[in-house]
């Protein structure tokens, strides 16, 4: 007697997969009534694949890209809670001092007369791939990164110029990135980059009688772009509307130029190390003269000394500057639109662009208090992002507006940290250039201090008539959405037979150096040692490509289109097996580029 | 790169005002309204002619050109005041060009000597400078600028500013909308063949070009439109990549964001097969446009050769109108600015001419305007070796339509200090004509309709009246 099976299952087009910490269960039913046979069983799911796509998908939102062993290191457990805990406790690798060792290998190796005035930007990108491709607090540097896109800083100025401004203002996220929001609100306005980059460095006090007025762009901004936003939040990020109806400006031009006062005296903390004709900073001395590392100083002769009314608070007369500054920054901090301002923000740089409102409402109210009544922990900020419901769930996962394009620096980062490399100077210098030059984004190239995109950027068509935003799509164009696939195609490069000498040579390089020569080359290349002896089956590759990239959503349709170009890499013939080779390139290659790859779910 | 600087920020003790009367959000609802506005215009765009074709060559001269050694007064007195002005950075009198403008009442004036084949297409009539261009939101005298009240353009001095602000028309916001893209969206309907965006850009992504519906086509110099490595190659691993590729493409997403995704990249490379036959079969040209720099960063003439390229598929392509960008960078001469400016000015001249010669060979040079922009002019008072950001500067066009052989605007006097009314200290002179009547007479010889100036400008009304039946300026013909 056979026992016929009911099975329910959703009716989604991909795989579905089971448990993954939430109890979606599968219960088999038999239409028999013979008592051997169980009426119900529940498969957990046990034996399936779906913890490590689980722990892969964690990964994708928690850091820049993780190779399979992490992922299934954290698959065995699936207890995020401690992986978060380890990471706040693995102390933070710095961007400068890799940039100083990578400057002092610069002047070892080059003559470059230029060099007398670095190191640049170029270095400090070196300097961040290499960091980035080794450390083990990868949790804080995807915060940080993300962070970057908030607190905006841009080698288009002329802190391209200058590594050092770029790697210490970067260190000061990475910092921060798992502390307080408040001490990364304070930091980055006395960092000399900020200073320069949105102008209140060297921003003197009003002088009437020579139509001087205090510069109002940073005032602007951290209201703007960093605490409070253009209007006046619920703890849901949903606007809060007056008796009409209509949206209320969070501040107006009065309040700009009253806090415009507060940002007043800064000048530099340090000089430069290569000024040799003063020995103390001025006021009003550049970014060429003054140290690009040393918090900036308050010089109180150029400080406005006046009250300071905006939004309802006022500071009062004759304080420090110093004291001003913290009195501003604490009544922004504490302002009730930066819970759900920084929520918003955080949740679409590492789960989705379109959150509910109670999921903002969710990580907002951590924001608030962490539960030992301490407003603005980041960690738990981080911990309610990416435990929630809405980040882990697999129903949440299936709701038809779940995800977001990932922004290309992810797809690359992704790639450079999934596989083991060959570097061919031991080093993981990356310019980075063309990469930017293709997808319009790199570490810190902002076009301006409104980033790469901004959070309510909806491209023109399904997703804006749907009333969705999706900001990376601003970047994905004509142009970009081709070159990335080019760029994917320079990643992975192939193989060949010289025919001169019949042997087998690669090419192909995920990182570009202009310290490389024909002579001595410095590329970095992936290495596909792992995937080799599943060469022969063309599903299993699919199946460990589905486990690092698209973390189990990989659809049928694309798998079937994938499976077909991989049967078609083979040649009997081929003695040398490059067939090999070719197959798990177009394989890597394929998902890279494919739909279900770059929609992050 | 820049080189070391030991003097005191300049932007320090100058005015900034803050955002003007029009606020954020203001802007951002006449922006969404174009559209709207555009219908209930009334014009009808199939009217216009489909023989009727027109192209804009925008061309970005980024870093802040030095534009008062471009265009240099050779009267005795004003060749004085410039020489006594600008130092040791004044260009010897003999060794300047001499031009004949016809509109200056005799005053003469001399190109910088790198500049003779400019010199050669001013004289034929073909070239105009506008003299003392800059961003404003009102017109304003120096006494205004100094006791304040009178809104000024967001960031003057700052080069991030400066660019958003003669990108998009509105210099006392930061949007992130282009007036060139806007056009685009307003005169779609010329080119029959939507395939292939109005704008095209040889030096990628741009504000300029950024509208609210369309953006832009990037080309590149030498190789044209990106379209996807090994494609077409025959080799059995590129047969099977491209079997799964367009499998892909040609695949139906049910998620919005893969849809989106895939269209972007189906929609290009569709453009691509378009336009890449069309940029390959140009016609040989009677000049030899010769690359002096390297694969990956081609001369100057090299990206107008490209646009002439799809200035002559534009049959093919189904375009009656075409808009260009190319930027050209390096003008920020805090340093060295005799020898750098030199080079590039060399360089620039090449270019010019070059693609003018073939747009004449395709008889199509009275169809084609290309205009010069750049973030702001320098001090006319030299730091050493160089000169910092200022504001008002000479800006040029070229073209058969341009009324040649004159100089618009107003040439300041380049004296310093209280004698010279436009001199705001430090050698920063208040510009007299603004951006906005530069950029409207250009868009309304490009074929906006007067009535729609002020939605791409809107400050326009503050220097010219659109109904008032003439151009702002003068330099184009109608």
């Amino acid at each position: 007697m056979v026992s016929v099976c009911l099975i329910t299952m959703s009716a989604w087009s991909q795989k579905v997969y089971l448990g993954g910490g939430y109890p979606l269960e599968v219960k088999i039913k038999a239409s028999s009534s013979l008592t051997e046979c169980p009426p119900e069983r529940t498969i957990d799911g046990s034996g399936l694949d779906y913890k490590i796509f689980e722990s892969s998908r964690f990964m994708a939102q928690s850091t820049l890209g993780a190779n399979i062993h992490a992922i299934e290191e954290l698959s065995e457990t699936l207890d995020f809670n401690s992986w978060i805990a380890v990471q706040c406790n693995i102390p933070p690798t710095y961007i400068t001092p890799e940039m100083e060792r990578v400057w002092k290998q610069i002047l070892e190796e080059s003559t470059d007369p230029e060099n007398e005035f670095g190191p640049f930007s170029v270095h400090f990108n070196y300097a961040w791939w290499t960091v980035n491709m080794t450390n083990d607090d990868v949790l804080r540097q995807r915060i940080a990164y993300a962070l970057s896109q908030i607190f905006v800083i841009s080698i288009n100025s002329d802190l391209r110029d200058h590594a050092e401004a770029l790697s210490s203002f970067y260190d000061v996220l990475i910092k921060n990135a798992l502390g307080n929001y408040r001490d990364l609100l304070m930091e980055v306005t006395l960092h000399p980059s900020m200073g320069y980059y949105l102008s209140h460095l060297n921003n003197p006090k009003e002088d009437p009688d020579n139509n001087i007025h205090p510069d109002e762009n940073y005032a602007r901004e951290i209201m703007q772009l960093f605490t409070i936003g253009l209007y006046a939040l619920n703890r849901d990020g949903s606007r809060i509307k007056d008796n009409q109806g209509a949206d209320m400006p969070s501040y107006n031009n009065q309040d700009i130029k009253q806090l415009a006062k507060v940002f007043t005296g800064l000048g530099g903390g340090g000089l430069d190390p290569d000024v040799t004709w003063k020995t103390q900073p001025e006021f009003g001395d550049g970014l060429w003269t003054i140290s690009k590392i040393l918090p900036l100083k308050m010089y109180e002769n150029f400080h406005d000394k006046g009250t300071k009314s905006f939004l309802g608070f006022q500071i009062p007369a004759n304080q420090t500057g110093m004291k001003d500054i913290q009195d501003a920054v604490d009544f922004l901090f504490h302002h009730p639109n930066t819970g759900p301002f920084v929520a918003y923000r955080l949740i679409q740089r590492l789960v989705k662009s379109n959150p509910s409102a109670a999921y903002i409402d969710r990580v907002a109210s951590a924001f608030n208090d962490n539960g030992q009544g301490v407003r603005g922990d980041m960690r738990a900020v981080v911990t309610a992002i990416l435990m929630d419901p809405e980040a882990r769930g697999q129903y949440e996962r299936l709701e038809p507006h779940h995800g977001m394009l990932r922004e290309p620096m992810l797809r690359f980062t992704q790639i450079v940290r999934a596989f083991p490399v060959f570097a061919s100077r031991d080093r993981y210098w990356n310019n980075g250039y063309s990469y930017l030059n293709s997808t319009r984004q790199h570490v810190l190239a902002s076009p301006t201090v409104f980033n790469f995109y901004t959070p309510d950027y909806q491209p023109v068509g399904e997703i804006s008539d749907a009333g969705l935003v999706a900001p990376e799509f601003k970047i994905h164009n004509s142009t970009t959405s081709l070159s990335y696939i080019n760029a994917v195609n320079g990643w992975v490069g192939g193989v060949y037979k010289d025919d001169v000498t019949n042997e087998i040579k690669e090419w192909g390089s995920l990182f570009h150096s202009w310290e490389s020569t024909s002579e001595n080359p410095d590329f970095v290349r992936m290495l596909t040692s792992e995937l080799e002896p599943h060469a022969w089956d063309s599903e299993l590759i699919i199946n460990e490509l589905d486990k690092r990239f698209t973390c189990g959503a990989l659809t049928d349709d694309t798998r079937n289109i994938i499976r077909k170009a991989l049967n078609g890499t083979y040649w009997n013939w081929d003695t040398q097996n490059l067939w090999k080779y070719h197959r798990i390139k177009t394989a890597i290659y394929l998902f890279m580029i494919s739909p279900d790859y770059n929609i992050l779910r | 790169m820049s080189g070391k600087h030991k003097h005191i920020d300049r932007r320090t003790f100058l005015h900034q005002a803050s955002c003007a009367a029009v606020g954020y959000t203001t802007l951002f609802s006449t922006l969404a309204n174009l559209e709207i506005l555009q219908a209930a215009a009334g014009f009808n765009l199939n009217d216009a002619a489909s023989n009727d074709y027109k192209a804009l060559v925008c061309l970005l001269n980024s870093g802040g050109m030095d534009s008062f050694n471009m265009l240099i007064p050779t009267d005795q007195g004003l060749y004085r005041q410039y020489q006594e002005t600008r130092t040791n950075l004044a260009i010897p009198k003999g060794e300047l060009i001499s031009i004949n403008p016809e509109n200056t009442g005799g005053q003469t004036f001399g190109l910088h000597p790198a500049l003779k084949k400019v010199s050669s297409l001013f004289n034929d009539g073909n070239l105009a400078f506008i003299s003392n261009v800059g961003t404003l939101v009102q017109p304003m005298t120096r006494q205004e600028f100094y006791q304040g009240g009178v809104p000024l353009p967001l960031g003057l001095y700052s080069h991030a500013d400066q660019m958003l602000h003669w990108q998009t028309g509105i210099p006392q916001g930061r949007v992130a909308q282009g007036w060139g893209g806007k056009i685009a969206d307003m005169l779609n309907d010329y080119n029959q063949q939507k395939q292939i965006p109005m704008c095209l850009s040889v030096s990628g992504s741009n504000l300029f070009q950024a509208g609210n519906k369309t953006s832009e086509f990037a080309l590149r110099p030498i190789s044209g439109a990106v379209g996807i490595d090994g494609f077409y190659e025959e080799w059995s691993v590129n047969k099977m990549r491209r079997e799964a590729i367009t499998g892909m493409m040609n695949q139906t997403y049910q998620d919005i964001y893969k849809k989106t995704y895939n269209t972007t990249i189906k929609n290009a490379f569709t453009g691509f097969e378009l336009i890449q036959p069309v940029l390959e079969n140009q016609p040989a040209w009677n000049v030899s446009f010769e690359n002096a720099g390297s694969d990956w960063n081609p001369s100057l003439n090299m990206y107008f050769e490209m646009v002439a390229r799809a200035i002559s598929g534009r049959e093919k392509l189904g375009m009656n109108r075409q808009i260009f960008f190319i930027e050209y960078g390096g003008w920020d001469h805090h340093d060295e600015l005799l020898n750098s400016q030199n080079n590039k000015l060399e360089e620039l001249d090449l270019a010019l001419s070059q693609f003018y010669t073939v747009l004449q060979q395709m008889g199509i040079e009275d169809s084609v305007t290309t205009f010069s922009l750049s973030e702001f002019g320098r001090t006319l008072t030299s730091n050493g070796n160089g000169t910092d950001h200022a504001w008002g500067g000479n800006t040029f066009v070229m073209g058969g339509a341009v009324k040649g052989k004159q100089i618009f605007g107003t040439y300041p006097q380049l004296s310093l200090g209280q004698g010279n009314p436009l001199e705001l200290g430090g050698g920063v002179l208040l510009p007299t004509t603004s951006a906005d009547e530069y950029f409207a007479e250009i868009a309304l010889w490009f074929g906006v309709p007067p009535s729609e100036l002020n939605l791409l400008f809107p400050n326009i009304h503050n220097f010219y009246s659109p109904g008032s039946g003439s151009n702002p300026i003068g330099f184009l013909q109608n």
